[in-house]
């Protein structure tokens, strides 16, 4: 049997990546964490969703005319088990759009599924970028796009998101493009508040489900203050070793404040731009090196368009990886039924995109 | 009148001196040689290191320190490898291992990082190499101007091929060349896959079997410079010959995780010393960056690359954004003992 997944009905989760099923057993294909010219050895991650062990076969086809090794890779799995399965990248090349569509066979006895799936780099190259609100110094990034529809008021359209960064020996820098009909400025009695909040963590880190565990992650919010004077503030929901409970409380953001951070909010036509810069001493469990791998993710806030926009459900990260403990909770924030998805998708800091 | 014609071809002469005499101060002398190395000379290979975020104190505490180890002897060449951000604190660096050593002498790269038996280093640090005995012999060259900075491989690869090979040829060519060379070390502002096209270029010269190792630079925006005779320069590639009457051996492998990253520098220190049959006096590892990104503890490497080679051969390793040795690939040309290549860790052990 050979089935060819319709690429329309995978879309309708999201654009850039999307988590894969062929029965029980869960496909997803990680990201690039460095260009994928470097040649680098990327992950495919298998997941048994079945009650009882199984054996695949996995066979993944990258671009036209990139080589890897091995073809294939078989593994066995228990019940829930999920293994993470290496292919080499010897031979590729960069493009511009920064999406690369990956095809994925499992094989399973006799049957074949044949899934598709589309990655990124997602990688912060090095760089010393202004914060200033040009936005100017962001050529030399590796931007990734995601799209988002649905939400209160958008009508099922879909608003793109770019995202940026770069990093050098002090800071993390983000440039978030965020396409929405309106900016809401943060105010305190506000309904809406438009906002970026991502989350920093090492490759290692895990979310727990329990509120007594403690973080290992670091998590800020940005948002644009309006008026002539008003400066846009940075807020740290969480630092490393804090409780899990504090994502669940409702707290005054102004205590969060992050005086260190630079940040620069303007709206120009129907576009957001966020641009900050986060000092390394607020994310002290992350030593950044170059081909460092690190855990990122980003949520947009887009109360009166597409509600909550989610890189890890456009990473195809899979349903079972919604967590609560997972993004702090913040007022005037509208939180859906299901959380968001893990705040710890795949990330690396890289030399040049050059 | 014939005064004002006078005043005139005066004031030409003048000019035209002057403009020569400018010019002259301005010409770069892109090679380098040291005496010729004696049949059973001396040879002392010595490795220091500070880390300092001054960046002039860092360089020259890391000089101060080789200069003591390496003793009264004159050196040949310092090779310098350092990890600072921004070319103002790199000038710095350089002016600190310049106040101790003559900058006729020093050679090197910016890097990701240096290790050595006093362990590994990465931002704010500097890593030196000392030569010098008259056992052993150093000619060094510069090739200026490579044509690449600007081009990038998804739009320009065919041009940048070609400009490298020229640049890798001119750089081997106008090295001195002696009967008794052994290694050509290359460090050059052409990181991996690029740096395939450069080693093409200098095998031109050299031959294909020619012992070849090296490292390209730091590629971060602002950092992607080599050193020639303390000057800095940028787009731009350096090769340092080393002559005398020892032996050179070659390893060089290839790993992307964690556990493969040790193991695999163990067994290239490994089959890198047991290829050497004479007696080891150094080890040079150019090794990369990303395979340091790579690993949950940047020493883990290290110490596996001690537990082969020991504490005594003074050990000179860089992290790169490209390396040239031996390549760890399924698909290699046996009669190719050098390849430009990344992901790998290149060891190469001297010995007499």
């Amino acid at each position: 049997m050979y089935r060819l997944w319709p690429l329309a009905m995978l879309n309708c989760i999201a654009v850039v990546g999307t988590a894969i099923s062929a029965p029980n057993v869960a496909v997803r294909a990680e990201n690039f964490t460095v260009p994928p010219a470097t040649g680098p050895t990327t992950h495919i991650q298998v997941r048994n969703t079945g009650a009882a062990e199984c054996t695949v076969t996995i066979e993944p086809e990258f671009p036209e005319g990139w080589q890897w090794t091995p073809a294939n890779r078989e593994v066995t799995l228990a019940s829930g088990e999920v293994k993470s399965l290496p292919f080499t990248i010897e031979k590729a090349s960069d493009v511009k759009s920064n999406e690369y569509p990956i095809e994925i066979t499992i094989i399973q006895g006799a049957d074949k599924t044949s899934c598709q799936q589309s990655v990124v780099c997602a990688s912060a190259p090095y760089f010393k970028p202004k914060i200033d609100g040009k936005f100017s110094d962001w050529s030399d990034a590796i931007p990734f796009t995601f799209t988002a529809a649905g939400g209160p008021a958008s009508s099922g359209v879909e608003r793109k998101t770019i995202v940026s960064t770069y990093w050098n020996k002090r800071y993390f820098y983000l440039y978030a493009q965020v396409e929405e009909e309106k900016l809401y400025s943060y105010k305190k009695s506000a309904a809406w508040v438009d906002a970026v909040q991502f989350a920093l963590a090492p490759r290692t880190a895990v979310t727990a489900s329990e509120a007594q565990a403690k973080a290992q992650r670091s998590e800020f919010l940005l948002v644009d203050v309006g008026g002539m004077f008003g400066k846009d503030k940075c807020f740290q929901l969480i630092k490393p070793g804090q409780e899990l409970s504090v994502t669940q409380r409702q707290r005054s953001l102004e205590t969060l404040q992050l005086k260190d951070a630079q940040i620069a909010v303007k709206r120009q036509g129907k576009i957001t731009h966020y641009e900050c810069a986060i000092p390394f001493s607020a994310v002290p469990t992350i030593r950044p090196t170059v081909g460092r791998e690190i855990r990122f993710s980003i949520l947009v806030h887009d109360p009166d368009g597409t509600g909550i926009r989610d890189w890890g459900k456009a990473a195809g990260l899979w349903p079972e990886q919604r967590n609560r403990f997972a993004w702090c909770k913040w007022s005037p924030a509208k939180w859906p039924a299901d959380p968001p998805y893990d705040s710890k998708v795949e990330f690396g800091l890289c030399s040049s995109k050059h | 009148m014939s005064g004002k014609i006078r005043m005139a071809k005066t004031l030409s002469i003048l000019a035209l001196s002057i403009c020569l005499l400018l010019m002259s101060g301005c010409a770069v002398n892109e090679t380098y040689v040291s005496s010729d190395a004696e049949e059973g000379g001396s040879i002392t290979i010595r490795v220091a290191s500070a880390d300092n975020t001054d960046a002039f104190e860092a360089g020259r505490r890391a000089a101060s320190a080789l200069r003591e180890k390496m003793g009264s002897g004159s050196l040949n060449a310092v090779v310098l490898a350092e990890c600072f951000e921004g070319r103002a604190q790199k000038k710095e660096v350089l002016k600190g291992v310049c106040a101790v050593f003559p900058k006729d002498i020093v050679f090197g790269f910016s890097t990701y990082g240096s290790f050595g038996q006093e362990g590994c280093f990465d931002l704010d640090s500097v890593s030196l190499l000392g030569i010098s005995g008259d056992g052993i012999a150093t000619s060094a060259a510069l090739q200026q101007n490579l044509g690449i900075a600007d081009l990038t491989m998804e739009e320009n690869e065919a041009e940048i091929a070609v400009r490298l090979r020229a640049g890798g040829s001119g750089l081997a060519a106008k090295t001195p060349r002696r009967d008794d060379d052994r290694l050509m070390v290359i460090m050059a502002d052409a990181h991996s896959p690029k740096n395939q096209f450069l080693l093409d270029g200098a095998q031109e010269v050299l031959g294909k079997d020619f012992p070849i190792t090296g490292g390209s630079a730091n590629k971060n925006a602002g950092q992607t410079f080599v050193y020639f005779q303390g000057r800095i320069y940028t787009d731009a590639a350096i090769a340092l010959m080393l002559s005398g009457d020892f032996d050179v051996s070659l390893a060089g492998r290839q790993a992307k995780e964690n556990d493969k990253v040790i193991s695999s520098a163990a067994e290239g220190a490994d089959e890198a010393m047991k290829n050497m049959r004479l007696k080891p006096f150094s080890v040079l590892a150019f090794n990369c960056a990303g395979r340091q990104g790579k690993l949950d503890n940047i020493e883990d490497e290290l110490t596996a690359i001690k537990g082969v080679i020991g504490n005594e051969i003074p050990l000179f390793g860089a992290y790169c954004a490209g390396e040239i040795g031996p390549a760890d690939v399924a698909e290699k040309n046996p009669d190719t003992l050098s390849s430009g290549v990344g992901w790998h860790v290149m060891f190469t052990v001297l010995g007499r």
